[in-house]
């Protein structure tokens, strides 16, 4: 019998309106009904490439971007069973949930503000969920994220200017960490980063997982990153999930044809691995995401379409134990 | 195509010190203002206006009324009146320092007016977005179009001139250009992941507004002030030159070119007093370039991208 | 194998308002006919800038160190005047850039981009040039080129954008393409078609080509042979089996190791090995031997600048753990 799962997004829908002429609406559909779960203690990876709307899912779910739709359940790190549609809250309703549900930024030139000391930036969550009775208490829990983080404490009073990409990424992770959340959205942490320093953040967002029995949602293009660190993956084409699976079972026996030719596109740093001449190469543009017709998504570059996939829209269905795939050639 | 280097000795290259270790953000801010060379002199000549302004009356043993008769249309280097007199005998040195206290005052004043109602507006407009944005950004198109000197000479002519009437006229027509700028850099912070950060920690807005955006909108402000400076200036002049600004016998220095302009091609003596309109027009030249160079380099210097080879 | 290209002692310095700054120091490589050569680095270590310096394209206050020869088929091109590069760039010596978006002029339409490298550097009539132009947008495989050869770039996706970029650099056949992050800024689906394409024509073209990149996989997939930079200097160089199977140098063996290894399961994944420390800025490169801080193997001799070693198969390091006395 399966755990409930901590997180349940049903049908999550991000439409953005685009001006086009007096009457008709085009819309930009950049995630198109999409549903996830995610397990307590789990770190289960969103991949894609752009224009997936893989970011985009992620700003929804902390409220940055207002949902067109669906339900957000949120089963907090308390684990009654009762769970709650974050959705559905009002901004005061919602407040005291942005601490259990934190967020990790991409760029770490732009993700701290630069007129703050790394200490205020810091110190702003404690501020805005009360945590700390005092000035002293807050500093010297500062401290202590900055040294789990692997910073000097006494960097605190500097900018983030005087700090590099690597170290200000991990500034970015204190932020998060300090209100000690439970849910830990990571938007492409790594991928702005030099590849020596990449691994150092790789493993401290593993040890801080452990540390804090963190469940995170990995949001990356890099497959090796995600394969390293995330125990399932979901696979996004443009607004919609193809295909679920825990790692290896995605990496060993995908089913859908666009996770298929993303796998083999993947250049591995081996060159006893050479792929060139036999890879199933995805061919064509990733198309755009407004208006998108009602067939399934990749038929354009799908090597293995047939009728049925230019009229209707496949939905997401169990193919085997867990793993979940999106594509008329599995069934329905 | 035009980057070519050619092979140098390393050591002919004039070695600068080390690299030197920035620690703060004021530091390097300093240090990039410093290397603007022609920001320096902007600086530095406009203290050095202020400076005349303020304190030369102190030295000086007449006032801006005093009339010496014995000296009409007197040129420069006459005993006792270093710039001249003017014809009704008024030292033309004394009047140029009186005068740049009116016109400093009446460019820093609306200046720091159009850009605290420029940046509220601004503000607002960008952060909020929608309904408010869309009604805020059409009253300031509204506004925009409306011709200002015939407004201008409209409202002197109804209200009255004097310092306070100038001021006002001049911040009501001035605010807009600030209040597009700063909601094009709002607009854009509002994308940035700091921002976004903040939100999602669950700051407030009006606390993202004011320790969010705010401080990343006031450097470009401030360039943007001493620019509105010297439009004020020349504003306050072109007034002053159309008899609409300060009245006589209280100097400005576009009243004084103004009454100069009656004498420039000859006088009843036969005397081109020509040194009736160089000092005050040289005064507003120097002073509006300085600001220009003050402007460019505090825009340079706080610009964050803006360090070369870095 | 006749060398194309020969770089000798490149050292570049750069006068800013920090001060001198000498990102580039003592660079020194060749690149044989119908080669393809790697140069992997993180940033700030200067690949960049070595690629740009082969065809002159830095800043006003950028200099040249006064010992640097950069020989292109033998002739030392770095003292040319303006004329004379100007005929080099574009048809013997070209360039293909990162960034697809911003390396095509937003205001004239593809096919004048293209074709005004023939007119430019085959004299060609606007007729010809857009005729060639043609035929070179079907080799780089976009589909319907009489009708892009009239579109605009913002019209065109990434993938094809940089497509049009190797076919103005390959236009005029040259002899040396300088690829710089060519895929980096590319989709990983669309990546894998761009170095498909890229070595099709480098059979098709037999141009000596030197990709610079930070992407391991792509220099295991398209590279015979390889220059790992570090801070501003070449730490090791290799062939690409050399390099790959039996790294040397402490940078390289940590960087191959730090990056997580798709190949194995996720079972088997281990606790990624991490370099300490961070990359130095050229401003403020270490006395000695420039990893030295960041290095878990350093010892008294490293306080030393360490010089490049050959060995036999053409392998060499930077290091002085494999000093050898016996020269």
């Amino acid at each position: 019998m399966m755990l409930s799962p901590m997180v349940e997004i049903k049908n999550l829908k991000k439409w953005f309106p685009i001006k086009s002429g007096f009457r008709k609406k085009s819309h930009l559909k950049a995630v198109d009904g999409v549903d996830l779960h995610i397990f307590k203690g789990e770190t289960l990876g969103l991949v894609g490439e752009s224009g997936c709307g893989k970011t985009t899912i992620g700003r929804t779910l902390i409220k940055i971007y207002q949902p067109t739709d669906g339900e957000f359940l949120y089963r907090g790190g308390g684990s009654t069973d009762d769970n709650v549609d974050i959705f559905s809250l009002s901004e005061s309703k919602m407040r005291p949930f942005r601490k259990e549900i934190q967020m990790v930024f991409q760029d770490p030139y732009a993700s701290l503000n630069p007129r703050m000391t790394v200490h205020d930036i810091i110190a702003e969550g404690l501020r805005v969920h009360s945590v700390g009775k005092s000035k002293e208490e807050r500093k010297s829990m500062i401290s202590d994220i900055l040294e789990k983080v692997g910073l000097r404490p006494e960097y605190m009073y500097r900018y983030p200017h005087e700090f590099s990409g690597g170290q200000r990424q991990r500034i970015g992770i204190a932020r998060s960490m300090i209100l000690n959340p439970a849910l830990v959205i990571c938007d492409e942490p790594v991928s702005a980063l030099d590849v020596s320093v990449q691994a150092q953040v790789i493993n401290l967002l593993e040890d801080l997982k452990h540390e804090f029995e963190l469940t995170y949602l990995f949001i990356a293009h890099d497959l090796a990153v995600v394969k390293h660190i995330c125990d399932r993956i979901s696979v996004m084409y443009l607004g919609k999930i193809v295909e679920t699976a825990e790692t290896d079972e995605l990496f060993n026996n995908a089913l859908h044809p666009y996770t298929r030719g993303l796998l083999s596109s993947i250049p591995v740093p081996n060159p006893h691995l050479r792929k060139t001449g036999k890879r199933e190469i995805v061919k064509g543009d990733i198309p755009s995401p407004v208006d998108p017709p009602d067939t399934c998504r990749f038929v354009k570059r799908c090597p293995k379409a047939f009728d049925r996939c230019g009229k209707e829209s496949p939905s997401l269905k169990e193919a085997s134990d867990g793993h979940f795939v999106s594509c008329f050639l599995y069934g329905e | 195509m035009r980057k070519f280097f050619y092979k140098r000795k390393l050591d002919e290259i004039e070695e600068k010190a080390r690299p030197i270790h920035i620690n703060s953000y004021r530091q390097l801010v300093w240090a990039k203002f410093k290397s603007h060379k022609l920001a320096v002199l902007g600086a530095v000549m406009l203290v050095a206006v202020v400076i005349f302004t303020l304190i030369g009356p102190l030295f000086i043993d007449v006032g801006y009324e005093d009339m010496d008769f014995s000296n009409l249309f007197s040129p420069p280097f006459t005993e006792g009146h270093l710039f001249g007199t003017d014809e009704l005998g008024h030292d033309v040195l004394v009047r140029v320092m009186y005068g740049g206290r009116i016109s400093l005052f009446v460019g820093f004043a609306s200046a720091v007016i159009t850009t605290l109602i420029g940046t509220a507006v601004g503000l607002f407009s960008g952060f909020y977005g929608g309904l408010v944005d869309r009604f805020l950004m059409r009253f300031v198109d509204v506004m925009l179009s409306i011709p200002m000197f015939p407004i201008l000479i409209t409202l002197t002519l109804v209200f009255g001139s004097g310092i306070s009437n100038i001021i006002l006229v001049l911040t009501v027509f001035g605010w807009m250009g600030v209040s597009r700028l700063v909601r094009g850099l709002v607009l854009s912070i509002r994308e940035t992941e700091y921002v976004m950060s903040a939100k999602a920690m669950g700051v407030r807005n009006v606390r993202i507004i004011l320790r969010h955006v705010l401080p990343n909108v006031v450097p470009i402000v401030i360039v943007s002030a001493t620019l509105n400076m010297s439009y004020a200036i020349l504003a306050e002049s072109s007034l002053s030159y159309l008899g609409l600004g300060i009245q006589p016998p209280m100097p400005s220095w576009g009243n004084m070119l103004q009454r100069a302009m009656n004498y420039i091609l000859g006088t009843t003596t036969g005397v081109n007093p020509w040194w009736l309109t160089v000092f005050p027009g040289f005064f507003i030249f120097i002073t509006v370039l300085n600001v220009n160079f003050l402007g460019d380099g505090l825009r340079d210097a706080l610009d964050p991208k803006f360090v070369s080879e870095s | 194998m006749e060398r194309i290209l020969e770089v000798d002692n490149l050292k570049i310095s750069f006068k800013t308002q920090l001060g001198r700054i000498t990102p580039l120091d003592g660079v020194s490589f060749s690149l044989s006919k119908g080669e393809t050569l790697g140069i992997v680095g993180e940033s700030g270590c200067g690949k960049t800038i070595t690629a740009f310096s082969i065809m002159r394209l830095l800043p006003k206050n950028s200099f040249l160190g006064e010992d640097t020869r950069i020989a292109f088929r033998g002739k030392d091109i770095s003292t040319l005047g303006k004329e004379e590069l100007q005929r080099i760039r574009g048809k013997s010596i070209s360039m293909v850039f990162q960034e697809p978006m911003t390396s095509l002029n937003p205001l004239y339409t593809i096919g004048w981009q293209i074709s005004e490298v023939y007119r430019l550097h085959e004299g060609l009539s606007e007729e010809e040039a857009m005729t060639r132009s043609v035929e070179m947008l079907r080799l780089v495989g976009i589909p319907e080129p009489k009708k892009r050869v009239t579109e605009f770039p913002h019209q065109l996706s990434g993938g094809m954008r940089q497509r049009v970029m190797i076919a103005m650099a390959l236009a005029c056949s040259p002899e040396v393409l300088i690829a710089d992050e060519p895929t980096t800024a590319l989709d990983v689906t669309i990546q894998a078609q761009v170095l498909e394409l890229m070595n099709e024509l480098k059979d098709k073209f037999s141009t000596a080509t030197i990709i610079i990149t930070h992407d391991l996989g792509v220099i295991a997939e398209m590279c015979d042979r390889v220059l790992v930079m570090y801070a501003g200097q070449i730490v090791e160089s290799g062939g690409i089996f050399d390099i790959f199977d039996s790294p040397m140098h402490p940078y390289t063996k940590g960087l191959i190791n730090s990056i997580p290894k798709i190949e194995i399961s996720k079972k088997e994944q281990r606790k990624l090995n991490v370099i300490s420390g961070y990359v130095p800025h050229p401003s403020s490169f270490p006395e000695g031997c420039r990893f030295r801080p960041r290095c878990s193997v350093a010892f008294d001799r490293c306080l030393e600048k360490p010089p490049l070693i050959d060995f036999e198969n053409g392998h060499s390091v930077r290091c002085w753990l494999f000093e050898r006395n016996d020269r």
